[in-house]
């Protein structure tokens, strides 16, 4: 074994000594390995006494608190699916209707445009001269007064 | 269930669970505590470890230790925490742990775990998990969703870093 291959295991051979003996023998034989096993030793140690597991003993109401929660948590999962698929349900029963009677694309706009294109090549304008399309309703309003008010309030 | 309902505890495995919570709470805290730094979001992190188990049960097999699966779940819940919160890490460790629990911290004889606040969330979680807490590099790499020669780099170079920090 290599110094790479004993060094991860340094954290086993601290927890079971004879558990690699063959990476336990290079430790012996090997003064960088002896180091960082000294040196792993010291941090777990320092670990031990930052951390020690007697200072976050937690009294029994944290834990009653915690399975209190975890209770709900069982109880409002379902309860949140269910709260989903009822108000999916009721959108698409309000949706369902409005999509249907949505009306068809109107057909005077079509017959609007065609006639505003004949009329458009029909009139006499000075060259050069441009209509926006407001002005090309007035004009139509003007020229054909009562066909065009009708189809502009339809 | 293939529409991703989750499957409801029968009673007896409710039962379990709360067992767990009397049993593991500080061990998970603990855990919780060395790899957040602070001790709110230790408890957070270890409030979410139960109510992670509870909600999995069903993928907990009854072959490893409960304490096995709750450890592997903490490490992962602390991991992402860390990454989340990269800010904030560590900043009571020193005033809350070392000094209040523990006594004065230049009493300590081995190497000061405030140090450890200078790796990455990663190379803490592999450092924590390898020396302090029995999980394999196949085992953590699982939990912090890394690969097992990748947590071997992480751990190694870990160690190299602290070494440099200690000389």
């Amino acid at each position: 074994m290599n110094c790479k291959e004993v060094k991860i295991l340094i954290p086993d051979l601290l927890r079971e000594p004879d558990s690699y003996p063959e990476a336990r023998a290079h430790i012996d034989e090997c003064a960088s390995c002896r180091a960082e096993m000294e040196f792993v030793e010291q941090l777990q140690q320092g670990l031990r006494q930052g951390f020690p597991d007697s200072s976050v003993i937690e009294n029994i109401p944290a834990r009653i608190a915690l399975i209190r929660k975890m209770k709900i948590e069982q109880v409002r999962r379902p309860l949140v699916y269910a709260l989903a698929m009822a108000a999916l349900l009721i959108l698409s029963l309000i949706l369902t209707p409005l999509l249907q009677q949505r009306p068809e694309s109107p057909e005077f706009y079509t017959y609007y445009e065609e006639e505003t294109l004949e009329t458009l090549l029909s009139l006499d304008l000075d060259k050069g001269m441009q209509l926006s399309g407001d002005e090309v309703i007035l004009y139509l309003i003007e020229t054909e007064p009562l066909q065009t008010m009708n189809e502009l309030s339809f | 269930m293939s529409i991703g309902w989750r499957k409801r505890l029968t009673r007896a495995e409710r039962k379990i669970i709360e067992n767990w919570v009397i049993l593991y709470y500080d061990k998970v805290l603990a855990l919780s505590l060395r790899l957040t730094g602070n001790r709110d979001d230790a408890q957070d992190c270890a409030q979410e470890v139960f109510i992670r188990a509870w909600k999995k049960y069903g993928t907990y097999r009854g072959e490893a230790h409960p304490m096995a699966w709750l450890k592997r779940i903490t490490l992962n819940i602390c991991y992402n925490h860390l990454n989340r919160n990269k800010s904030k890490r560590w900043d009571e460790l020193e005033a809350e742990n070392l000094e209040g629990d523990s006594g004065n911290v230049a009493n300590m004889n081995g190497i000061d775990p405030a140090l450890l606040k200078r790796l990455s969330p990663l190379e803490r979680s592999v450092v924590i998990a390898r020396i302090y807490e029995d999980l394999s590099f196949r085992m953590l790499a699982e939990s912090l969703g890394t690969t097992e020669n990748n947590a071997k780099v992480s751990y190694h170079n870990a160690i190299v870093k602290l070494r440099k920090l200690v000389k």
